[in-house]
């Protein structure tokens, strides 16, 4: 007896859910909300930074997802594939609200900066979460992009509308606030 | 890693997302009407239970209105003639074909892992990208508003159901269920042309009847009805100058009415309980001389009624949505009502156990 649901059972299960979702099915549309909906709420309070505004994200997320759901063609992880709307979501929503424009010193946050190792392996997803979501908007935004989504600096000017510098500072900004903030507690 | 980090969301998210991709708004409503709706809903409803007494269409009228006015900014084109009740499950029903919702491509987003060139392109539904993908519209049906709709309207709605039963009653000491039982003469009114010699042999109290039950809310309905009842006993007697066997059957009209809560109800059967009170009134009270050559009968006319209170608890198995066949077993207690002499008289508290079929004849 099988124990424990093999990848491809999962996989099928998901492709059900997938195609069923496409064809305007409520309980599929259920299932990929269920299957998604808290990896991708954990993204957006990450972006966003507090609850109300993360829950919007989502909402406005998922009602982007199933509306584009007829433009994921099988090719890739749908996670993968749906984690790139929510984040566009959430830079949008931070678009809108004018956070992400903000120029700072590159040698002045340098300095900012400590040497020492931040206990980040000491803490749990909870946690970074929270420190994360205190760091304000512009920081926040870049350090998402780049420490999580992987986005190089280049990538990130072009998605926000700022330039590289001002990426990397804010970066090196959130960096050192959260090693601080960390520190603290 | 934290990028597979996971957090619940709160449930309030998936019932916006599913009436929104139900009625095809691309745009979420504004935050304030977060609040504003259920506030102001909360607010009609109890100024409709302070100041309407009863359901009303023109109360369910009103609040369906007001409901689609709030949140929908669209205006929804109603046929004023038709009822209220349709006119809510014509507004929960309702979705325009919303206008074509342009997906744009969403290509493949350059990771560090990922070497796919290309920028990510993001854009917002309503924007119409130099490429786009074929319009996807949203089904026409309404499934989230409609099981929504469904929910609030069977709370509220008045199911009628009709009944037929049959019932007996214990006659040995009011405890078991026995062909013939045994008791002394109790507190009813002895017949005044029959004397009684002997104790009475009773018989099995049968009843049948017919009912209608109206749910008040989900868990309570009452219901009421008419039923016959026959009691029959029989004892060694004297009339005139026969003395033998007198065989004694009444017949009583009555009118039960009787309270019940469900307190467990599936699509396949319900556990209720019950309480209630019935009145009767004696038809026919009739002494048959058994041994008598010329099988005289006598019969003594009764007066008043036979008051009566009871509980019980009942299963109800649902062979279908709309008819369900139920087991009601119950005490009842009849009270001293000056009545002739039977069973219930001689053991006012009683063991009976009713049987019956009940048709939904409104739960659609």
């Amino acid at each position: 007896m099988q124990l424990f649901k093999s990848k491809e059972h999962l996989n099928t299960r998901e492709s059900d859910w997938i195609q069923g979702a496409k064809e305007g099915d409520p309980r599929s549309q259920k299932a990929i909300y269920d299957m998604l909906s808290r990896k991708m709420f954990a993204i957006c309070l990450r972006y966003m930074g507090d609850r109300e505004s993360a829950e919007d994200v989502l909402q406005d997320g998922f009602v982007t997802l199933f509306s584009k759901l007829g433009s994921y063609l099988g090719e890739g992880s749908f996670e993968g594939w749906a984690r790139k709307i929510f984040v566009n979501t959430a830079l949008m929503s931070l678009r809108k609200k004018d956070v992400l424009k903000q120029s700072e010193d590159v040698d002045a946050a340098w300095s900012i900066l400590s040497d020492e190792p931040t206990p980040v392996q000491n803490l749990g997803y909870n946690e970074l979460l929270t420190y994360i979501s205190e760091l304000p908007a512009g920081f926040r935004t870049v350090f998402n992009m780049y420490v999580i989504e992987g986005y190089s600096h280049k990538e990130i000017a072009e998605e926000l509308g700022i330039s590289e510098t001002t990426s990397r500072s804010q970066l090196l900004r959130a960096r050192a606030l959260l090693q601080s903030r960390i520190k603290k507690h | 890693m934290i990028e597979n980090a996971e957090v619940k969301a709160p449930s309030r998210v998936w019932r916006a997302v599913s009436s929104r991709i139900a009625s095809g708004t691309a745009a979420a409503p504004a935050a304030w009407l977060r609040w504003a709706v259920p506030a102001l809903a909360s607010v009609a409803a109890l100024a409709a239970v302070i100041f309407l007494p009863g359901r009303s269409e023109s109360r369910i009228h009103s609040t369906g209105d007001m409901f689609a006015q709030l949140s929908s900014p669209a205006q929804l084109e109603i046929p004023a003639d038709i009822p209220a009740p349709e006119r809510l499950r014509a507004f929960a029903r309702t979705s325009k074909t919303p206008a074509a919702v342009t997906t744009a491509t969403v290509t493949d987003t350059p990771t560090k892992t990922n070497t796919t060139s290309g920028p990510v392109t993001a854009q917002a539904p309503e924007v119409t990208p130099e490429h786009s993908t074929p319009a996807t519209t949203v089904p026409d049906a309404d499934p989230f508003a409609l099981m929504a709709f469904e929910d609030r309207e069977a709370s509220g709605r008045t199911v009628i159901s009709l009944v037929a039963d049959g019932m007996i009653g214990g006659n040995d000491a009011g405890r078991t269920f026995s062909r013939r039982g045994y008791g002394a003469p109790g507190e009813g009114s002895a017949s005044s042309m029959v004397t009684e010699n002997s104790a009475s042999t009773y018989g099995v109290p049968v009843s049948f009847g017919l009912g209608i039950r109206f749910g008040l809310s989900p868990r309570f309905s009452v219901g009421a009805g008419v039923n016959y009842t026959l009691l029959s006993r029989s004892f060694l007697g004297s009339y005139g100058s026969y003395t033998g066997d007198v065989s004694n059957v009444q017949q009583y009209l009555g009118v039960p009415v009787n309270l019940y809560y469900d307190f467990f109800n599936t699509d396949v059967f319900r556990f209720y309980t019950f309480a209630g009170g019935a009145a009767e009134y004696c038809l026919s009270n009739k002494f048959s001389l058994r041994d008598d050559p010329l099988h005289k009968s006598v019969s003594e006319p009764a007066s008043g009624f036979q008051f009566s209170a009871g509980l019980g608890f009942g299963v109800e198995f649902k062979l279908s949505r709309n008819v369900g066949i139920y087991i009601d077993p119950a005490v009842r207690y009849y009270f001293k009502s000056n009545q002739p002499r039977s069973i219930r008289t001689d053991h006012p508290l009683m063991l009976n156990f009713e049987a019956g079929i009940k048709f939904d004849i409104n739960n659609k």
